[in-house]
């Protein structure tokens, strides 16, 4: 399994992370973005660039966020692809300081 | 966070006193938070391409300067000249005194073409050669010899045309501007009486403005001229004209439509409007004698057609080559460099390393974003880098030391600095001796000539 | 806490050499991510490296000298000093030289790092002034740059950023969304503007899954689809007629030549239909600007070079290299200004060397041992850095019969006891990237990159320059040459005054971490508009003038030695040479072993390298063969089952993948896994023959046939 987006995202959804994807994994609906792990290559340049530091290589995951593996594979796959940043959810920024980000 | 006594100002140092170093200092201090600001000059006297790079016949645009000295009016404003940092004052010391420094140096080096016999004698950049026709105390003893009746402008901008037309103008015609004594001395007996202006790009692509080349128009004694066979656009061009928002696109080739094929027989100079050729090599044993050309076809898609080499050589005879292909930034020691734009490493003006920002360290200009745009691009440039610093601002930590610090130890050192104060004495006494000669000023041309101006 | 970021540069055989940032806090090594300022690798890492710290700090990892207590391959050690080891070896070394010469000793390395000083020939200067045996390394696009080097030269070839302008891109037999996965970016950006991407593999890869166009073609057939290509092209008169005349040489020729392929003959040769032959022929000639990108597979069958040679006539039949975006792509490592022979010292190697081919080590450990009266080419010692033979060389099990002879003195420098370290007299404790200073070249793209040391060494590893300092020194050479420091042999290794370079001083690469050669840049760079190739003519030679002297590899790849070489004559026109196992070519192995097996790289491993750490391998999951439904179907294999695989050369177990990824007839098991740490004991080398390609002493990888049979486990 490569890289999970994880709860951070939940209700921010920056698209940080789409802009330096090299291969459109990520997906998207209105809660926040998924990671597509069979087109994912693991190069990791998503994770620096997330604002909320939302992603983790599978290997690095938490054993509380485990959880997300599983969903972002199974909402990857029924949800469009985000081919270009899109603007974050309303409280996003709130929700990042809330992160104390 | 920082420490800082309440309402004490935040103090900048801004390293360089061209446009965009003083837009800089105005976007400061017309700032909510008190700002103090000093701008740091390698040279007694202030303003950096707008003396030392508009041309000189070129009188209006130099009334910008009217700007700069009003905000040199500005409380909190001052001006530290003849003082060369990374030299006379290390980088590092003005951190220690400053909350942040912006480096506005602009570009103090040359892109290069890359072919053989680029450094032959007689081969010059433009950055030298506008330097030293504008009377730059470092660049007024290169020794330019104008004695070939034909010199070759390689270069598809606004430089360029500065250059030939200060190569095609008379001596009548220059004298009344603020041109260097000595340069006008030396352009009084040049033999230049054909300039070709060379570049790979066609008519349409050239970056031209239309003010500055219907100049051509109306140089006395001089037909500006192009070649039929290099003046053909092709269907990608074409579109590009059609698509182009930009009205000037249209303009500049009307313009240049108005151009001759034939030099007509009345008049002794000509000005060649060289299209699609690209100078493949400088010749000559130990200085310049020939420029050879390759003739270029542009391909790919409209807008992003290149030019790229058919394998047909020509070449000019010439004795002077003038390369204005554009600038690239001096690297600062222990300043983040990027060598392919030739640029600091920034990110929206905060340098950056390794992706990372470096605190307090920020650039404006030229040395931010390449050499382009005209002198107002830089005021919203400047602005720009200011926001980000301003943000920063509360971050930055206090400095060790005192405004004062960096001027005493300059001072005990027996480096003379100059103030903005001294420069408008050194402008008095230029524009006393330009009075006489008619001319809006005679620039003083060495170091020591402008502090004996002051010290008198 | 003490914290900062070096900028490094990762050390990887991949064509991407990442500038890669390495933060470190109180003074240990707690992440590494792509550097965001370097414009090709743009900072991203890839599966491999992300937590290149979990090498660095692996429990496994080898901190001080080692010496075998048990039997070889018992896997017993015990802790010596360095100069108990030094001195072990070149007393042992001393002894051999007096008693056989020093022919007896063999180096044996390649890329566990690509650093200019660390890398390819950071032991060659030692082992040519030692006289031991040459080790030809043509482990990797040797063949490819032989065939290269007969048909338009050693020259960068199209600048892998400028592909954002091509409008038609061919990637042939490469995989570069798991091996070479910074290009992939560029290669996107050409699609989004209209370009058509088509993929040439037998095997439905990652990056052939997203192609315009995946054409499924015979392994080992490739040369065929370049030959009737061109066939068409000339044929319906598609040429750039003006490009040819003025830059080519042998086009009558080569038009003559190519008659004996026509599409529809080639059709039954490659398994591609005679209409997607010649649309592909017509499409790639008409659209411009048309690039091709090699991958290095294609060299890894009998006729390998040649389908290189016929690949690379492509671009000037059709003037593709009139533009930026155009051409081809090999090797970008050409342009460096990198001073090879001053890396290799060639003039040290005294008299008439042996020559070793690593490909054949298994032979060369097991042959002439009893049979060779003169001892010359009896090898005593092996001397093994950089690299994991066990894993990476054909016929494992001899090879590894070789590493278990008593007489045999074997000494492996290694960051772990690999498959091959456990059969060493003395292990070696090496650095890893972070923990030694380098420059590095890249095969991928034009930027020269430095690689700042983030900590001191663990433990008592040492680099390679260290190391053979320490054995130079033990074995009591003069040469000052021999006693430079890093700094010294950094500053020795490129030629600073070049135009490339003009610039970058090597103290501003240090701090920036990168620089781009100073070449045209990537929109405007077409190094062949107008021919310039560095061949004898000048031109693309359809019809090599370097073809009379015989086949070679190139002396980068040899210690610097150009003599002996393998000699044999090569045809100066490109043709197609069939695969040397095949059901035609031999019916009677055909009928035990039914199936062609091809070996790629894994996504997560590069060669052997991190085929022993734990997120690799869970990424890899185990040891496995893909099967098309058909074949698994008639051997009555399920998904997910052990199955054995072989060939007359040997065998191994792995788990079966059904997938119609691949094409009936043919499976695909990756290399890389260790016996070690994969539940079977052999691994894929094991059925893969020594034999050598038609040029540049390539591998056939791609050119074995086995059996594959569920296994009966009692």
């Amino acid at each position: 399994m490569p890289h999970v987006v994880t709860g951070n995202c939940l209700g921010c959804r920056y698209t940080e992370c789409v802009s330096v994807c090299p291969v459109e994994c990520f997906h998207f609906d209105d809660t926040m973005n998924y990671i597509d792990p069979d087109v994912c290559i693991d190069c990791g340049g998503c994770i620096p660039a997330c604002p909320v530091n939302a992603i983790y290589d599978s290997y690095n995951l938490p054993e509380e966020e485990m959880r997300w593996e599983a969903i972002n594979q199974e909402r990857s796959k029924e949800l469009p692809v985000l081919s270009a940043p899109i603007d974050p959810l309303p409280g996003a920024d709130e929700k990042k300081r809330e992160l104390g980000l | 966070m920082t420490d800082k006594p309440i309402n004490l100002p935040f103090r900048i140092a801004i390293v360089g006193s061209g446009p965009s170093g003083f837009y800089a200092a105005e976007a400061l201090l017309r700032s909510e938070p008190p700002i103090e600001v000093d701008v740091f000059e390698k040279l007694p006297v202030p303003y950096g391409l707008v003396r030392y790079g508009v041309a000189p016949d070129h009188h209006k645009l130099k009334q910008v300067t009217r700007v700069f000295e009003r905000i040199a009016q500005m409380e909190g404003f001052r001006l530290i000249g003849n003082v060369c940092v990374g030299e006379d004052v290390t980088v590092d010391a003005l951190r220690q005194c400053y909350h942040a420094v912006i480096f506005a140096n602009g570009a103090e080096r040359e892109k290069d073409l890359g072919i053989d016999g680029e450094c032959l004698d007689g081969s010059f950049s433009a950055r030298e050669f506008v330097a030293w026709y504008n009377g730059h105390p470092h660049y007024r003893d290169l020794d330019i010899d104008f004695s070939h009746e034909t010199a070759a402008v390689i270069g598809q901008g606004n430089v360029a045309l500065d250059v030939a037309r200060i190569l095609l103008k008379s001596e009548a015609e220059l004298s009344s501007t603020d041109i260097a004594d000595y340069a006008l001395e030396a352009l009084s007996q040049s033999k230049v009486k054909k300039v070709h202006i060379i570049g790979r790009r066609g008519p349409v692509q050239a970056k031209f403005t239309d003010k500055e080349l219907r100049e051509f128009k109306t140089l006395p004694g001089c037909d500006p001229l192009v070649r039929e066979e290099e003046f053909v656009l092709n269907a990608a061009s074409h579109k590009e004209l059609e698509d182009s928002t930009d009205a000037k696109l249209s303009t500049n080739l009307e313009i240049m439509q108005g151009f001759e094929f034939q030099p007509s027989s009345d008049h002794q100079k000509q000005c060649w409007f060289r299209f699609l050729q690209s100078p493949s090599r400088l010749m000559g044993e130990n200085r310049v004698e020939a420029l050879q050309l390759e003739r270029c076809a542009l391909v790919g898609e409209p807008l992003h057609q290149i030019p790229v080499p058919t394998g047909q050589l020509s070449r000019i005879d010439c004795g002077l080559v003038i390369r204005c292909i554009g600038y690239r930034a001096k690297r600062i020691p222990g300043l983040p460099y990027d060598t392919d734009k030739g640029v600091l490493r920034n990110n929206q003006g905060r340098l950056t390393k390794a992706g990372e920002s470096l605190p307090g360290l920020y650039a404006v200009g030229w040395i931010k974003r390449g050499s382009s745009g005209t002198i107002g691009t830089n005021r919203g440039d400047s602005v720009d880098t200011v926001k980000q610093l301003l943000s920063d601002l509360p971050q930055l930590p206090e400095p060790q030391h005192s405004r004062s610090h960096i001027l005493d130890s300059l001072t005990r050192s027996g480096l003379r600095h100059t103030s903005f104060g001294d420069w408008q004495k050194i402008d008095i006494e230029e524009v006393r001796q330009g009075q006489s000669l008619g001319k809006p000023r005679q620039k003083i041309t060495t170091l020591p000539e402008m502090i004996s101006v002051l010290d008198s | 806490m003490k914290s900062k970021t070096v900028i490094g540069a990762c050390p990887q055989d991949c064509p991407d050499t990442c500038s890669m940032l390495v933060k470190v806090e109180n003074d240990r090594v707690v992440s590494v991510r792509g550097n965001p300022e370097q414009p090709f690798t743009a900072g991203r890492l890839c599966a491999k490296v992300n937590n290149y710290q979990d090498r660095v700090y692996s429990e496994d990892r080898v901190l001080h000298p080692l010496r075998r207590t048990g039997p070889k391959g018992s896997g017993k050690f015990e802790r010596i000093s360095w100069d108990q080891a030094l001195e072990e070896i070149t007393e042992r070394w001393k002894q051999l030289i007096a008693e056989h010469g020093a022919s007896c000793i063999l180096p044996y390395s390649y890329l566990g790092t690509q650093g200019i000083i660390n890398g390819l020939n950071v032991g060659d200067p030692f082992f040519n002034r030692l006289g031991a045996t040459i080790s030809e390394r043509s482990f990797c696009d040797s063949g490819s740059s032989t065939a290269y080097e007969m048909t338009i030269g050693h020259t960068a070839g199209t600048d892998p950023e400028s592909f954002t302008r091509s409008k038609y891109i061919i990637l042939w037999a490469c995989n570069p969304l798991s091996t070479n996965s910074h290009h992939w970016p560029f290669i996107d950006k050409a699609r989004k503007s209209g370009a058509k991407l088509v993929v040439i593999d037998p095997y439905r890869s990652r990056t052939a899954r997203l192609a315009d166009w995946h054409l499924a073609i015979q392994p080992g057939t490739d040369g065929a689809l370049a030959l009737a290509m061109i066939n068409v092209i000339i044929n319906e008169g598609l040429i750039d007629r003006d490009y040819i005349d003025r830059y080519t040489l042998g086009f009558e020729e080569l038009r003559e030549r190519v008659q004996q392929y026509p599409p529809a003959k080639v059709a039954e040769i490659t398994g591609i239909p005679c209409d997607d032959i010649v649309q592909l022929a017509r499409e790639y000639a008409s659209t411009s600007p048309a690039v091709i990108r090699i991958g290095v597979a294609l060299e890894r069958h009998a006729g390998g070079g040649q389908a290189v040679r016929s690949i690379s006539c492509l671009p000037a039949l059709i003037g593709a290299w009139r533009q930026p975006g155009g051409g081809l792509l090999q090797l970008s490592i050409w342009p460096f200004p990198v001073n090879w022979g001053h890396l290799m010292r060639p003039e040290f190697i005294g008299g008439s060397p042996c020559v070793r081919n690593v490909w054949q080590l298994g032979q060369t450990l097991t042959e002439s041992r009893d049979n060779d009266a003169g001892n010359r080419t009896s090898i005593k010692s092996l001397f093994v850095y950089n690299s994991n033979p066990v894993i990476m060389v054909p016929e494992q099990e001899r090879v590894i019969r070789g590493l278990e002879r008593e007489d045999l003195f074997t000494v492996v420098s290694d960051h772990f006891v690999t498959d091959t370290a456990i059969y060493a007299d003395i292990v070696l404790p090496a650095t890893t990237q972070v923990e030694q200073e380098d420059i590095m070249f890249s095969w991928g793209h034009l930027y020269l990159s430095y690689n700042n040391r983030s900590i001191d060494p663990l433990g008592e590893a040492v680099s390679n320059t260290e190391l053979f300092r320490r054995l130079a020194k033990s074995m009591n050479f003069e040469d000052p040459y021999f006693y430079r420091s890093d700094e010294q042999m950094i500053l020795e290794a490129v030629d600073w005054d070049s135009p490339l370079l003009k610039h970058t001083s090597l103290e501003e690469l240090k701090q920036e971490g990168f620089v781009r050669l100073g070449l045209p840049k990537p929109d405007e760079y077409a190094p062949h508009a107008q021919g310039n190739f560095p061949t004898p003519s000048g031109k693309c030679e359809f019809r090599s003038t370097i073809a009379e002297q015989g086949n070679f590899v190139i002396p980068l790849f040899r210690q610097g030695y150009a003599g002996q070489q393998l000699g044999d004559s090569v045809d100066p026109l490109p043709h197609y040479i069939e695969p040397v196992q095949s059901q035609q070519a031999t019916p009677e192995l055909f009928a035990k072993y039914p199936l062609k097996i091809l070996s790629p790289k894994s996504h997560t491993f590069i060669s052997s390298s991190f085929g022993n750490l734990t997120q690799q391998m869970r990424q890899a999951g185990e040891q496995h063969v893909i099967l098309n439904p058909v074949d698994a179907q008639s051997r009555n294999i399920q998904e997910g089952e052990i199955v054995t695989v072989s060939s007359p050369v040997g065998s191994y177990q792995a788990i079966s993948r059904i997938s119609e990824d691949i094409l009936p007839g043919v499976v695909v098991s990756p290399v890389g896994y260790w016996r070690f740490s994969s539940q079977f004991t052999s691994t894929v080398q094991a059925v893969n023959p020594s034999k050598f390609a038609d040029l540049g002493a390539a591998p056939t990888f791609s050119d074995v046939l086995v059996q594959v049979e569920a296994t009966n486990l009692e």
